[in-house]
């Protein structure tokens, strides 16, 4: 960076900052926490300077850039250097079984959500596939449900945002929408959100 | 099992494999390319039998779903063929297949953002952040079963992993040392002894004394568990998980 006007030296610095925390952070770090930091900074202000920082990455044919994810900022490797990394780490991420992903969805849209629930969306018993997922920290138990026994009642967790790269559960992919009569199956409260994705990326 | 015509309509499915009852019922009602809306239910229900018995032993754990779908489907088929009573009550007008038609479309619907969520998948297996690399081997270690196949999980394979976790735990920011432990079971036996005169009963975790050398923690469990032996202790637990009531055995007369 050269910059010679001292009037955008502390802007540059506090973006330099913003930089700094987001690629030390082990995890999306979010505006608030940003500005909770760094005092001159709102968070609303954060979301300009990130877009700054991506714009400078663009410009100077950088390797990462910074995309919003589960909430928060991360700073990640361009797609295109995919194959590089792959051979840096030489273990392939496991990827998540069909079963694993349609009950992924249905906890994503009907949680907090209980087993038998699944159950009678998908069709099949669901044990194994939920504990899969909660050890791969999908999906996390988030409470009991009222009624009989009290089922224990899931939920999706921050890992599930960040592995599949949405800022936020309102992001979510929807469903075409598929024709029900007024009267039958009432939707869930996503399915009618029109709160459309933030992509930091573009 | 039912009726079924061997006929020359008879479909080929051996090959495929189906998630479940409603996966296999989607595929046969695209297959057929009829109206989700007006499913030709006896077709339907025939090529659902005779995937059902073309269905491999290895299916065999899931085969209870696919015959509870096959119980439903001869119902709604035996119900389509009765006459529609005259009177007017809504009940008995309801198409009988009502109810099946919204658990598919509820399923497709769902199976469509599994869809979308596969490609996004893919689309964040091309980007790295920097805590990547950690997550993934944590992931390789604790999640050798991704296509999950029940039955297979090993109990021992738990517990290795979750006694791996534990010592993670205790490795972090620790120094190891050699020296002598500096604390007996007796000594221990003691401790226990006499917190126990004081208070008459004790709980397990009160036993481990904060920022004591971890050793120390495992000879006041072998202490107690040499006490529980004996007889000298007795060791109740309210609910599972919760903690351990430490109480005096035939020392003490309470129960």
């Amino acid at each position: 960076m050269t910059k010679t006007d001292p009037a955008d030296r502390e802007a540059s610095s506090i973006r330099t900052i913003v930089e700094a925390l987001v690629f030390a952070a082990d995890e999306p770090l979010s505006a608030d926490r940003i500005a909770g930091i760094v005092e001159e900074v709102t968070a609303a202000a954060v979301e300009d300077l990130v877009a700054e920082l991506n714009a400078a990455y663009l410009r100077d044919g950088r390797a990462f850039r910074i995309v919003r994810v589960a909430g928060g900022f991360r700073m990640q490797t361009r797609p295109d250097l995919a194959l590089w990394i792959k051979l840096l780490h030489r273990s392939t991420r496991p990827r998540l079984s069909q079963a694993a992903l349609e009950t992924l969805s249905i906890v994503a849209y009907r949680q907090p959500v209980a087993r038998t629930e699944l159950e009678a969306i998908r069709g099949v018993n669901v044990d194994a596939v939920l504990k899969t997922l909660v050890e791969r920290d999908m999906v996390r138990i988030a409470g009991r449900g009222e009624g009989l026994g009290r089922p224990l009642l899931y939920a999706t967790t921050d890992h599930f945002l960040e592995y599949f790269g949405l800022p936020d559960l309102e992001s979510l992919p929807r469903a075409e929408e598929v024709e029900l009569a007024a009267d039958e199956t009432p939707q869930p409260d996503l399915f009618e959100s029109e709160a459309g994705p933030v992509d930091a990326e573009a | 099992m039912a009726d079924i015509d061997p006929g020359p309509h008879r479909v080929r499915v051996e090959a495929l494999d189906f998630e479940g009852p409603l996966d296999l019922l989607v595929y046969l009602v695209q297959k057929n390319e009829v109206d989700v809306y007006d499913i030709p239910i006896a077709l339907i229900t025939t090529q659902f039998l005779e995937y059902l018995e073309a269905m491999g032993p290895e299916r065999l754990e899931s085969a209870g779903d696919f015959l509870l779908m096959a119980a439903t489907l001869l119902r709604i088929k035996a119900r389509m063929l009765l006459p529609r009573p005259e009177t007017g009550d809504e009940e008995d007008l309801e198409d009988p297949r009502r109810e099946l038609v919204t658990m598919i479309l509820e399923y497709q619907q769902f199976r469509e953002i599994a869809d979308q969520l596969r490609d996004r998948e893919g689309a964040q297996r091309d980007v790295f952040g920097r805590a990547d690399a950690a997550r993934e081997l944590a992931e390789l270690g604790a999640g050798e079963d991704v296509d999950e196949e029940p039955g297979r999980r090993a109990t021992l394979g738990e517990l290795l992993k979750a006694f791996a976790r534990v010592m993670e735990e205790a490795a972090r920011d620790r120094v190891h040392r050699l020296e002598p432990l500096g604390v007996t079971i007796e000594e221990k036996v003691r401790f226990v002894r006499e917190r126990l005169r004081r208070e008459g009963r004790t709980s397990f975790s009160e036993l481990f004394v904060e920022g004591e050398p971890r050793a120390h923690w495992i000879v006041t469990f072998v202490a107690l568990l040499e006490m529980a032996r004996e007889g000298e202790v007795r060791l109740r637990q309210g609910d599972r998980f919760g903690d351990i009531h430490v109480y005096a055995g035939e020392l003490r007369d309470e129960d």
